[in-house]
């Protein structure tokens, strides 16, 4: 589903991401492990089109995110940790609105919002203005405007960051649906618990670098720990090591 | 870039974020109610408290130093209402002397009629208060009347009247529009201006900076549009509120007119035929404006209001915060303040060359229109100008949005 080859992203003085290869199969819930600055924002921002590589390119469903930018976005639905809503307009505004220019008829926007608001449970409040909204509130209405055009690819970047418990049970059950629709869900993060619950497959970012990618199994196996926590550990502290010695 | 434009994407974003501006109630007033009410509120408040404070108010005199002796003739020609004089021993004291911004001092022998020696009255100005300003102005005034006085008494000797010293004279007469052109035709373009960009500051900064801010921008740009088609749509919301603003402040004069002749006639009664006929001259009231020219005004209106948005757009898209954004926009509205200024002197130069600079040829093209100058050419240019301008604005703006830089700053 996704191809991505030699890719990687300097920013000044930087270097965000150093040439990595991977390979993204559709249908699944893939992670993205990383610290914080290990690159995985810049990653997926890369993937959603709205920042251009250094070099490499990256392929999704064989259409290429620099010059096919807009049918990329087309396939396409992300949701981020630090993404909010129009305030003044309500919660169905803003996903008419995205409807609008996803491209979709009225009548489209409104048969996808009413599966949304039963998906999402956000029908009691979606005529409220969304400044009104809690965060796990706002969250759900990023993630439906995010699948309103019915994505292929989700990515979703620290989407659970900031939510209560209950919250983030309804973003992993979303997710774990999406991939029951035989979509691809990217699901980045730092919290190894949950990475542990969802993904199918993972890559693990360290320092920009790529340093490990497999199913969770291939992981374990790899590093020799049980849990995918003490996995990201050793794999770190190895390419750590790898590196003082290079 | 412009063949992939999506006209129905850009309409959608251009409606939101109206629909966004339109419901922010402080950015309503500031862009509906201040241009509204503010001048016709003055124009109510000022006589009102003119006619409480005016009675309470007594003159204060100017005090001049005078060094030597001035010949009583003299003395009742300099000293007028507004002075009254204090006797120096040296000029110099008046330097140290409080409340006195003006010396004279006096030669020994002041001419008393014609044929005597000449002489200087030489004036020490000692500060640049408007006081003192304006005791030179009435000391010149009266040694004038003095000389004046001094050539009378010579003709009435010879047995002329003091009339045939100025055989020629002139007298002005003010045409329909009188004066009231000028002063409508620069002020209204200028008020325009800055109430355009007030208005469509709120939107502006709504559009950008507020939407990067609360998260939005990531997503907008994440859609399947192109930068321009959001640079677009954002600039349709801006100019919408621009106009509505500049429609407002042209309301709020027609208001103050009518406010000020109600409250001068209420509270200011004595003065009223005198002051509601200086006021219908100064505004304008006697224009008539046909309708060609109603529709180039009109139209140049739409154009610079239209630059004007752009140039408030354009720092807001680049700046990271509401608060950077505001630093920016103060200049960029002088910007436009400036170049509407400089259409003061397109009347002295060849009206190609002003007509073609951006701002300043709306602002002469609309003085002409009011005395019913109208020129094809120097309209179109005009227009074009304001356009031209407003292109490069704009992507200029689309420029900033593609940049990564720009786009993600502080994020």
């Amino acid at each position: 589903m996704i191809e991505i080859t030699n890719l990687s992203k300097r920013f000044k003085q930087t270097q965000a991401l150093h040439p990595l290869n991977l390979s993204i199969p559709g249908g699944c819930i893939f992670g993205l492990l990383g610290q914080n600055g290990a690159g995985k924002t810049t990653l997926l921002r890369i993937l959603a089109t709205l920042l251009a590589p250094s070099t490499g390119d990256a392929r999704i469903g064989g259409l290429d995110v620099v010059h096919d930018s807009l049918a990329v976005r087309r396939k396409m639905g992300t949701v981020s940790a630090g993404m909010g809503v129009y305030e003044r307009l309500s919660g169905r505004e803003n996903l008419h609105f995205f409807g609008q220019l996803y491209g979709m008829q009225k009548s489209d926007v409104q048969a996808r919002v009413s599966e949304l608001m039963r998906e999402l449970a956000i029908g009691d409040w979606i005529d409220q203005r969304a400044g009104g909204y809690s965060t796990g509130m706002k969250q759900k209405i990023v993630i439906a405007r995010a699948v309103l055009h019915r994505p292929e690819v989700l990515l979703l970047d620290e989407a659970s960051n900031g939510l209560d418990v209950l919250a983030r049970r309804a973003l992993m059950d979303f997710a774990l649906s999406c991939k029951a629709q035989n979509r691809l869900v990217i699901y980045s993060t730092h919290v190894m618990s949950e990475a542990e619950a969802l993904c199918d497959h993972a890559a693990i970012l360290h320092l920009g670098r790529l340093i490990a990618s497999d199913s969770l199994p291939g992981l374990l196996e790899k590093s020799g720990a049980n849990t995918l926590e003490q996995c990201f550990i050793n794999l770190v502290s190895a390419s750590e090591r790898t590196a003082h010695v290079r | 870039m412009f063949a992939s434009l999506q006209m129905p994407q850009i309409w959608a974003i251009a409606k939101k974020e109206i629909l966004a501006t339109l419901r922010d109630r402080r950015a309503m007033l500031t862009a509906t109610l201040i241009p509204l009410l503010l001048l016709p509120l003055l124009a109510l408040v000022m006589p009102i408290a003119a006619s409480f404070v005016m009675p309470a108010l007594k003159l204060d005199k100017t005090r001049v130093g005078i060094e030597g002796t001035l010949p009583e003739e003299l003395r009742k020609a300099l000293v007028g209402g507004l002075i009254s004089t204090i006797k120096l021993e040296m000029v110099a004291q008046a330097a140290t002397a409080k409340e006195m911004a003006v010396a004279i001092a006096v030669p020994r022998l002041i001419p008393q009629a014609i044929g005597d020696p000449p002489a200087e009255l030489v004036l020490f100005q000692h500060s640049s208060s408007k006081r003192a300003a304006a005791a030179i102005l009435a000391i010149e005034a009266g040694v004038s009347r003095y000389n004046e006085r001094l050539s009378a008494i010579k003709l009435s000797a010879l047995g002329l009247d003091k009339a045939q010293l100025k055989p020629l004279k002139t007298r002005t007469e003010f045409g329909k529009a009188g004066f009231a052109v000028n002063i409508i035709g620069t002020l209204l373009p200028l008020m325009l201006i800055i109430w355009c960009a007030i208005g469509g500051q709120a939107s502006a900064i709504e559009a950008t900076v507020a939407e990067r801010e609360r998260g939005t921008l990531e997503a907008l740009l994440g859609a399947p549009i192109t930068r321009a088609d959001a640079v677009l749509g954002k600039f349709i919301s801006v100019t919408f509120f621009g106009l509505i603003s500049g429609i407002c402040g042209l309301l709020g004069i027609a208001l103050t007119v009518l406010c000020s002749t109600w409250a001068i006639k209420s509270f200011l009664g004595a003065l009223s035929t005198k002051a509601i006929a200086a006021m219908s001259l100064a505004l304008g009231l006697n224009i008539e404006i046909s309708l060609l020219g109603g529709l180039v005004i009109f139209s140049t209106v739409l154009s610079l209001a239209s630059v004007m948005c752009a140039l408030v757009l354009l720092p807001c898209v680049f700046a990271r915060s509401y608060k950077e954004a505001q630093f920016y926009i103060a200049p960029s509205v002088m910007l436009g303040v400036g170049a509407a200024m400089a259409a003061n002197f397109a009347e002295f130069f060849s009206s190609a060359v002003f007509s073609s600079l951006p701002m300043t040829g709306s602002v002469a093209v609309i003085g002409d229109a009011f005395v019913g100058k109208i020129s094809g050419w120097t309209w179109l240019l005009a227009n074009f100008s304001n356009l031209a301008l407003t292109a490069v604005l704009l992507l200029i703006s689309i420029y900033f949005m593609c940049r990564e830089a720009v786009i993600f700053r502080g994020g």
